[in-house]
């Protein structure tokens, strides 16, 4: 015969037992097949894609022969997604695409720096939230030549106005 | 969810009676002793699906003493810091010749008799193969591609690995020695586990890896010699087993089908044919050197088939109904590695076909000098140090300890040069999200078992869902001699159903979350006082980003499209009491009712031959599910309704689907070459057990006219078959 015997904080003894046995009580209600099979909707989502959003970003990055000038739109889209059963936090999603983003080599002038990273990030939805996420920038489809930058997003939301995004870049440090 | 590491003696000691509770259910459940449908009957679990919400159970409710969870306790690390240990490479599977085999492999199974473990583990006479019995599951393709090279694993318990195969030099293998023992412990301070706890390929570590090639077909015959009994378990797992050869284009007879499975004491042969795609309709005649196969002496044996839909990084695993998360979880996993001549594992082989991806040079194909498989997972001890299962509710189950190469926060020597990492996501419910500690440029080469159209330059990837597999290039040449970078995990999880949040870089290796997996998990030691010799692929010619481009489908019709949504609310409407089993997770199939997984029932029965377009939908804003169809690579063709929200590194063909929070993606694939049995679940491997699976067929002659394929039905004295239990109205 199987049964819990659960210990709890207060070293009571919560005892459930196998429904194999008829006509035990059992210390936790018992509840009814049907009602789990009914009890959740079928469909429970609520997502909400938003416009993309464009944001400019202008940033020299490097110091000296290594200076570059980084400009462009940074283009964002977000969706909030709500959770309709268990009620938790709202999601806010971003696709965060960096191809709009160019650099120029100060120095030489014409060595241009380019970028398609596209980054997606999840986080709890909140009325102010500084999203940093860092995206690499390298000569036209040269690898060994990628360098990482950081744009730290400031994120504004509220239910009337929606989302507002301003973004800073900055460079990484590498070792 | 786990205690910090400041919590109370009193927090550690509720949060370890609650634990102890739960780990009464999980083994009543692995025992048999009682089932998920009796749980819910006694408001173990709630309605929803939930942990009844007693504080003294459930991790999330608080204490009797405080409103705070009352969470769930750390593993013990006896002492053990991160980066101590080194990284073990995975150990090479022996292959082997077809009359090395004790008995000879045949196209039906062989049903001769043996000692089979029947229930309570007394020995009954049974079948020597588990596979199901004649026609219908015998071989495909056995006359056309016969095995030419066999693969024979046992699956134990652990025991001390006394033959370890690197596969290469010890000086690369981080200066462990191959000759020494290697006992089953995940680090030297912590306990050796026992045969109870870890049952792992050959019951040792570190995890197994099989190297295979195009056009040599293998023989992979899994013995299962786990425990007789159903209660040898340390508390969870069952030892019944089927394996999945995630995602081989096989016949469904060798796809590991849920339902397929088999019992201690027999054996089950699975026939991979390794063939590219659409052998029997495109370069018949084996014309084209790019799809082909390395052949042994630097050259090339051209196959049939479509080039295009090469594959690189697979693995298998165990697909047990109902018990995937716990065998998984317990180690019935490994990586395998499939070469082609497209991707041929050497890095010196210019012949305009090789890729010549990161690899090694000493051997025609197959070298794993700078080509490292790399299986991330999180698991959790007791407070012996003995892997612990837990069961917080039907949602997902988390670790506390980070693993690679089941081995917790190595350190892995690199010379200063590319690096192939084909990393594998094999947790049982946590979501990844890599990067570099200095967010230096990866470049993203491979998505599933599949190299990209084009090369991907990133410096954080993408969420890594549960079984899926990104490949990615580590340029460290540029680093100096001693260099210490990290790989580091952005995605924290508050519980198992969907990342909580990513974090910056920063913010993850600050120490701050609350969640033990999150931070670096992996220390790379840059050493040399100069550049190390690369001949791999050079990615500073922009063409070269270029690797294998997706097939052109767009002449073939599209024959049906389908949608599945995958939610909650799940009812079951069939009671075979094998095939069946209960939610709360569930699948809607073409706007029908939510059903919980039964393996009996037919959910979609495409034409063989044909081309279809999935879409597969999120139905709850609360949860992610990474969603894997078996059988065939399918291509990305949008999400949330528009091919332009589609990234970069989903361009390419996948296998498993994330559909994230809320949301939708849209798939084309076609059914051909094999038929039979296959599935399509969630690969949160506990919403899969807890009933997010459904299976599909494809009839085997192609006919508008679905056969009903009967049902096995796995019993130690034989397997039977039963008629479908239902078929959906849309199924056709």
């Amino acid at each position: 015969m199987k049964s819990f015997s659960f210990k709890v904080a207060t070293d009571a003894v919560a005892t459930v037992l196998h429904p194999r046995i008829p006509h035990m009580v059992s210390r936790l209600s018992v509840t009814a097949m049907a009602a789990f099979l009914a009890m959740e909707p079928a469909v429970a989502t609520a997502a909400a894609a938003g416009p993309a959003i464009p944001v400019a970003i202008s940033s020299t990055l490097g110091t000296g022969v290594n200076t570059i000038d980084l400009s462009g739109q940074v283009i964002i889209t977000p969706r909030i997604v709500t959770d309709m059963v268990f009620s938790k936090k709202t999601v806010l999603e971003l696709t965060i695409d960096f191809k709009g983003v160019k650099g120029v080599a100060r120095t030489v002038g014409r060595e241009v720096f380019v970028t398609d990273a596209q980054t997606i990030i999840h986080r709890p939805l909140l009325s102010r939230d500084a999203i940093e996420v860092t995206f690499p920038y390298y000569i036209t489809g040269n690898f060994s030549s990628a360098r990482p930058a950081t744009a730290t997003f400031a994120v504004v939301y509220d239910a009337t106005s929606g989302i507002r995004i301003t973004a800073v870049i900055k460079d990484v440090t590498t070792n | 969810m786990y205690l910090s590491k400041n919590a109370s003696a009193q927090q550690i000691r509720e949060a370890e009676r609650a634990r102890r509770n739960r780990q009464e259910i999980v083994q009543a459940i692995s025992h048999g002793e009682i089932s998920r449908r009796q749980l819910l009957k006694m408001a173990i679990f709630t309605a929803a699906g939930g942990l009844a919400a007693k504080h003294g159970l459930n991790p999330f409710i608080g204490s009797a003493h405080a409103a705070i969870p009352t969470g769930v306790p750390r593993s013990p690390l006896f002492g053990a810091n991160d980066f101590e240990v080194p990284m073990p490479r995975c150990d090479l599977m022996e292959r082997k010749a077809l009359s090395a085999l004790s008995i000879n492999p045949q196209k039906s199974a062989n049903t001769a008799p043996t000692k089979v473990a029947g229930p309570d583990g007394i020995l009954v006479d049974g079948p020597m193969e588990g596979r199901p019995p004649g026609e219908m599951w015998s071989h495909q393709g056995w006359d056309l591609f016969p095995p030419r090279v066999a693969v024979e694993v046992w699956q134990k318990g652990a025991e001390v690995c006394d033959d370890y195969k690197p596969g290469v030099s010890s000086y690369i293998n981080c200066g462990i020695d191959s000759a020494s023992p290697i006992k089953p412990c995940f680090h030297t301070k912590m306990a050796e586990q026992s045969q109870q706890s870890l049952w792992t390929f050959g019951g040792t570590v570190p995890p197994k890896l099989l190297l295979g090639r195009y056009g040599e077909p293998i023989l992979f015959r899994h013995h299962n010699s786990l425990p007789a009994k159903v209660t040898a378990n340390n508390g969870f797992g069952r030892n019944t087993i089927t394996t999945h050869e995630h995602n081989g284009h096989h016949g469904a007879e060798s796809d590991g089908f849920t339902g397929a499975f088999f019992f201690p004491g027999q054996y089950y042969d699975y026939h991979w044919p390794i063939v590219h795609a659409g052998f029997r309709t495109i370069n018949t005649a084996a014309s084209d050197p790019r799809c082909g196969a390395p052949d042994g002496a630097g050259g090339i044996t051209k196959l049939p088939g479509d080039w295009h839909e090469t594959m690189s990084t697979h693995w298998f695993h165990d697909h047990m109904f109902s018990f995937t998360s716990q065998n998984v979880y317990k180690g019935i996993a490994a990586m395998f590695n499939l070469y082609s001549s497209l991707d041929r594992g050497n890095e010196s082989i210019n012949d305009g076909v090789n890729l010549r991806l990161p690899s090694g040079s000493a051997k025609d194909w197959g070298n794993l000098e700078y080509d490292v498989n790399i299986m991330l997972s999180d698991k959790a001890c007791d407070a012996n140090g003995q892997l612990a299962f837990d069961i917080f509710n039907f949602d997902g189950f988390l670790g506390d300890l980070m693993m690679v190469n089941l081995t917790f926060k190595p350190y892995l020597y690199v010379e200063r040069r590319k690096y192939r990492f084909r990393i594998l996501n094999s947790s049982v419910s946590r979501f990844f999200k890599l990067a570099l500690s200095n967010s230096a440029p990866i470049l993203q080469i491979g998505n599933d078992g599949n190299l990209l159209p084009r090369a991907v330059q990133l410096t954080e990837l993408d969420e890594i869902g549960i079984a899926e597999r990104f490949d990615i290039i580590i340029d460290f040449s540029r680093y100096s001699d001693g260099t210490k970078i990290h790989l580091v995990n952005l995605a924290e999880h508050q519980d198992g159903r969907l990342v909580a949040k990513n974090l910056s870089v920063s913010e993850a290796i600050s120490g701050q979350s609350a969640d033990p997996c999150v931070g670096r998990c992996l220390e790379f030691r840059v050493r040399g006082d100069k550049p190390a010799p690369d001949p791999s692929r050079d990615f500073t010619i922009s063409a070269n980003m270029t690797l294998i481009p997706n097939p052109d489908l767009s002449s073939i019709p599209v024959a049906r499209q389908r949608t599945f949504e995958f939610g909650r609310g799940a009812s079951q409407t069939t009671k075979d009491p094998i095939s069946s089993a209960l939610g709360p997770w569930g699948v809607k199939t073409d706007g029908g009712a939510m059903l919980a997984a039964d393996f009996g029932r037919r959910s979609a029965a495409p034409k063989a031959g044909t081309r279809e377009i999935w879409t597969l939908v999120n139905g709850g804003g609360g949860w992610d599910h990474p969603i894997h169809i078996h059988f065939e690579e399918g291509q990305v063709l949008a999400r949330d309704g528009k091919a332009s929200n589609v990234p970069l590194w989903e361009r390419g063909r996948k296998d498993v689907y994330r559909l994230r929070p809320g949301g939708s993606i849209t798939l084309t694939m076609q059914f051909r070459d094999w038929g039979g049995m296959f599935m399509e679940h969630c690969h949160n491997t506990v919403h899969e057990d807890n009933a997010m699976l459904l299976r599909w067929d494809i009839d085997k002659d192609g006919t508008a006219k679905l056969t009903p394929l009967p049902t096995p039905i796995p019993k130690p004295t034989g397997v039977t078959f039963v008629n479908p239990t239902a078929t959906l109205p849309t199924a056709l």
